[in-house]
């Protein structure tokens, strides 16, 4: 929410929370499914998405959740042609998907076409990618369009908090087999898997179902300076590829010089170095 | 502090934090800058801030005293002496005290409000700082330094932003004393501020420390509650390169006594971003 004197401000009930001057709220509105409003920040943060006044994204960081949400499981495959982005309305998921030349087909499903109207009006360097020839938007709910698709993806990544059930970590055994149905068999799944000091009950109840569900589940974290409690995670699962598996020293030189924050050696580390999913379970 | 008691702290870059207030519990200028003590409603417990800038949670001080102790002393094969400059809330001291290696550590610390009000208000972090190995020392680690060649094998800058107190600690000539007090194979390190939040400090510090020690690399790390949600500190010495040397035992030994510290996150740490890395090293 935007207080008095012009703070976005946002507190999770472990005590960790933002605050973001603003000029301006630009647009505010309560569509079918949640609110959404895009302020303008004074700083170099830009305009920024929010839905049901939780912080989605800044134009001035977003490339720190989306880099690391995109590049490791598409580095990860040998040859990524057919992508799935569940909840990614903004456009920002499938901009960093596109970066990548062997892709051929981006699926992008958000229940919600308000979000995708308004990051197209208001955040254009976002969702412009949107209107990319490979780029389909479906505006339906994701848990009907897995169901329904018979398209054969490589890699499907579930980006907003929750798209396929009531919450994070509480998806059924049919979401679970109609992604796998989705999934070529060296495909790969990724997912934002909240903050880790934030949500620490919720993060242990989607690992655990994930570990059922796939051979490989691993985790993997960075900062995102305009979350709460700043450090994210993400799972990467699959039923046969491991993280950055498939080096393609080419294909990573590409996608580093696109990148701000992104390198193989970078995302290794945060590989290597989680050892929160061991400590949790 | 407003009204609605929410502590919020926003940098000129845009990046900022807000943590809800049940009380101020001291509040007072001491010579140097303002301190005070606030109580979170959360687990963050709680909070020490001077002139208006978070120092430390009692909820998350870990994220931060971890990092800027163990990365370089357990470079160190076997570090005996330790300068802290600043970290006058001791939480940087308790670290160090974990290392069984360690034989005394001097804490300079100009402001002594710093250290009273933490013994006081913090004792989970300050508690290290009544141990016979800690040696207090309250006055201005610019003059500190000065005499003190060849004593310390660890040194941490453990200061605020380069703006009050602590800007006499962002000099060219302060680095040179502190490289001049390290002893054959000693280590500096000193907290960098926000990779995000702080660009032109960032390569304002660099720029000094490359002039003076031969082998200065950044890593970085989260830390919840500072604006921006992590940090960077630089790793300095005359000869030793970062990562050229861990001690498994003694690193099994505190990764045991830590929250985040272990092995792999240790090896981690030097991996920048792409971002961060042309910040420190295109300094032209």
């Amino acid at each position: 929410m935007v207080d008095e004197q012009n703070y976005y401000r946002e507190i999770t009930p472990s005590g960790f929370g933002i605050a973001i001057k603003i000029k301006d709220i630009l647009f505010s509105t309560q569509s079918k499914y949640q609110k959404i409003e895009v302020l303008e920040s004074e700083s170099s943060l830009g305009k920024i998405l929010t839905l049901n006044d939780l912080m989605f994204l800044t134009e001035g960081d977003a490339y720190h959740y989306h880099e690391m949400i995109v590049h490791v499981p598409m580095l990860s495959h040998k040859n990524p042609k057919n992508v799935l982005i569940i909840g990614g309305g903004t456009g920002a998921t499938a901009k960093e998907v596109l970066k990548h030349k062997t892709v051929e087909k981006v699926v992008v499903v958000d229940i919600d076409e308000v979000v995708v109207d308004t990051c197209k009006k208001y955040l254009p360097e976002v969702a412009g990618c949107l209107d990319d020839e490979k780029v389909t938007v479906k505006i339906m709910d994701a848990f009907d369009y897995i169901k329904e698709s018979d398209i054969n993806f490589d890699v499907i990544i579930i980006t907003s908090p929750d798209p396929l059930g009531p919450g994070v970590g509480e998806y059924t055994s049919e979401v679970y087999q109609n992604l796998k149905r989705l999934l070529n068999t060296d495909g790969i799944i990724v997912m934002q898997s909240e903050s880790p000091v934030a949500n620490e009950q919720k993060s242990k109840i989607l690992y655990e179902s994930l570990l059922k569900n796939f051979e490989i589940v691993k985790t993997y974290s960075s900062p995102v300076p305009t979350y709460p409690g700043s450090c994210w995670v993400w799972v990467f699962c699959s039923d046969s590829v491991n993280p950055l598996d498939n080096y393609d020293e080419q294909r990573y030189e590409e996608i580093t010089k696109n990148c701000k924050l992104f390198t193989k050696e970078y995302a290794e580390k945060r590989l290597e170095q989680e050892t929160l999913l061991d400590d949790l379970l | 502090m407003e009204e609605e008691l929410y502590y919020k702290e926003i940098t000129p870059s845009g990046f900022g934090i807000a943590i809800k207030i049940k009380e101020v519990l001291f509040s007072e200028y001491s010579k140097y800058q303002k301190v005070e003590i606030l109580e979170s409603d959360s687990k963050l417990g709680k909070i020490l801030t001077l002139d208006d800038l978070m120092m430390a949670t009692e909820g998350d001080e870990y994220f931060y005293h971890e990092m800027i102790a163990h990365i370089p002393m357990m470079n160190h094969p076997c570090p005996k002496t330790v300068l802290v400059i600043g970290g006058g809330d001791g939480g940087t001291v308790r670290e160090v005290l974990k290392h069984k290696t360690v034989e005394k550590v001097v804490l300079c610390e100009i402001d002594e409000m710093v250290i009273d009000v933490s013994k006081k208000y913090l004792p989970t972090i300050s508690c290290g700082l009544d141990d016979p190995k800690v040696e207090i020392k309250i006055e201005d680690a610019i003059e500190y330094i000065k005499d003190k060649k060849d004593m310390f094998d660890i040194i941490l800058i453990d200061s605020t932003d380069p703006m009050g107190p602590g800007v006499g600690l962002f000099t060219e000539e302060f680095y040179k004393n502190v490289m001049d007090s390290l002893k054959e194979g000693g280590i500096m390190v000193a907290q960098s501020e926000s990779p995000v939040a702080n660009e032109d400090e960032i390569k304002h510090m660099y720029r000094l420390l490359k002039k003076v020690f031969p082998i200065v690399s950044s890593y970085t790390s989260p830390i919840p509650t500072y604006p921006g949600g992590y940090w960077a500190w630089a790793f300095c010495s005359k000869t030793v390169e970062p990562l050229s040397y861990i001690d498994e035992e003694r690193c099994e030994e505190i990764t045991k006594q830590c929250k985040i510290y272990n092995k792999d996150y240790h090896m981690a740490r030097f991996a920048i971003p792409t971002f961060l890395n042309d910040l420190t090293n295109n300094l032209n």
